[in-house]
């Protein structure tokens, strides 16, 4: 009886491309996974005709092979700006070390992005993902501390299996991380200014733009990928500690008590701390977010009470919906 | 076009419409000047931007 193969040995990596027909051949960042990996996805279907041998139709291939990818990797420091700049595509950087990393233009055209695949076994297949642009960025954290929690999605056009040049594989123990733990998270669910709480269980901050394969009728894989619109929203669960989220939801304003026909603007910010060097953070800001609170739900359980908020961030007076902000130690432009 | 930066540590990236990196441009000097159209529209959102630490230079040429 042999070992099986065990399913930790995984390095998820990618690299910004040039441009879109310059495929990158060395990883920039190579990242330890809580889940996912880049993978191919093809289509098939069947021609439907009459036909009087067969209880089923004959299948084929469609021309749409692509690739996805959607993985959760921990808030490692440096590779950050890397990922955040598939959605904000202008970086500025100042600072003589540690670099502040401002990133803005979200939904502008996107960069290029090659990922790859490293299985550490002995003999593993190496794959490189061709010519691909993120489609989702996610950071969630909660009372369980420890990094926060990075989610990528990118759709790309060609999956290859092609060796490439690894990068250094970031590693928890002596990188670090950024986290929430010991951080401060603000909110405010009627005013554009928001104010440090404490109360916050759990959060997540989604920032989302399909991007849909196109097959086109002579292609294997897709050439051609189409832009959606963003759609940035937050979600918080809160530790019950007023109404005041519910009634500006319902009622108009913190006091309100009648039905309210317009909605209420507050704002948010979610600040991580990293968790080796002093000096190093990231931030979120949403001046403008349409906060909606579901109303605390009874239990007989006697577990806390708590508050859902959803929120639906909006254009703000100037910049971007969603504003990031890292420092961390790369002097580099991403 | 010239801008200024508001130090010289300043440096910005970014695309333009077909997804091509431009730049990375330093201002280490405290301004740059370029005819370059990418770096012009990537430098002119910056500059536009009150936020960003980039701005057009009085001194245009």
């Amino acid at each position: 009886m042999g070992f099986t193969t065990p399913s930790n040995q995984f390095i998820w990596e990618l690299a910004k491309q040039t441009n879109e027909s310059t495929i990158a051949t060395t990883a920039q960042y190579g990242l330890p996974v809580y889940s996912g990996r880049s993978m191919p996805v093809q289509t098939t279907n069947r021609v439907e005709v009459t036909d009087a041998t067969t209880l089923a139709a004959d299948p084929y291939k469609q021309g749409d092979e692509h690739w996805e990818a959607d993985v959760v990797v921990p808030a490692f420091g440096a590779p950050l700006p890397k990922i955040l700049v598939g959605l904000w595509p202008l970086d500025t950087v100042t600072g003589a070390g540690p670099f502040t990393h401002t990133f803005s233009t979200l939904g502008a055209t996107p960069p290029w992005f090659t990922t790859y695949n490293t299985d550490l076994l002995a003999g593993a297949v190496e794959e490189t993902f061709e010519a691909g642009i993120m489609s989702e960025f996610s950071i969630t954290g909660d009372g369980t501390g420890g990094p926060a929690r990075v989610g990528a999605k990118y759709v790309g056009k060609r999956p290859t299996i092609a060796s490439y040049t690894n990068a250094t594989p970031q590693v928890v123990a002596t990188d670090g991380y950024f986290t929430f733990s010991g951080a401060v998270l603000q909110y405010e669910v009627d005013a554009g200014t928001p104010v440090t709480e404490t109360n916050i269980q759990s959060l997540t901050l989604t920032v989302s733009r399909p991007v849909t394969p196109i097959a086109t009728a002579d292609s294997v894989s897709v050439n051609f990928l189409a832009l959606g619109k963003v759609e940035p929203t937050v979600s918080m669960t809160l530790l019950m500690a007023n109404h005041e989220a519910y009634r500006a939801t319902f009622f108009g304003a913190v006091a309100g008590s009648t039905p309210s026909a317009t909605l209420v603007k507050g704002s948010v910010k979610f600040n991580l701390v990293h968790s080796i060097t002093g000096g190093h953070s990231a931030s979120f800001t949403m001046d403008s977010v349409i906060l909606m609170a579901e109303p605390p739900q009874p239990n007989p359980d006697a577990s806390p009470l708590t508050v859902t908020i959803n929120g639906v961030v909006t254009k703000p007076a100037s910049g971007d919906h969603v504003k990031p902000v890292v420092i961390n130690a790369i002097a580099a432009v991403s | 076009m010239r801008y200024k930066a508001k130090d010289k540590t300043v440096q910005v990236g970014g695309n333009n419409s077909k997804g091509e990196v431009v730049g990375p441009i330093s201002f280490k000097t405290g301004s740059y000047t370029t005819t370059d159209d990418d770096e012009i529209a990537l430098l002119d959102t910056c500059a536009t931007d009150p936020d960003n630490p980039i701005g057009f230079d009085p001194k245009e040429d």
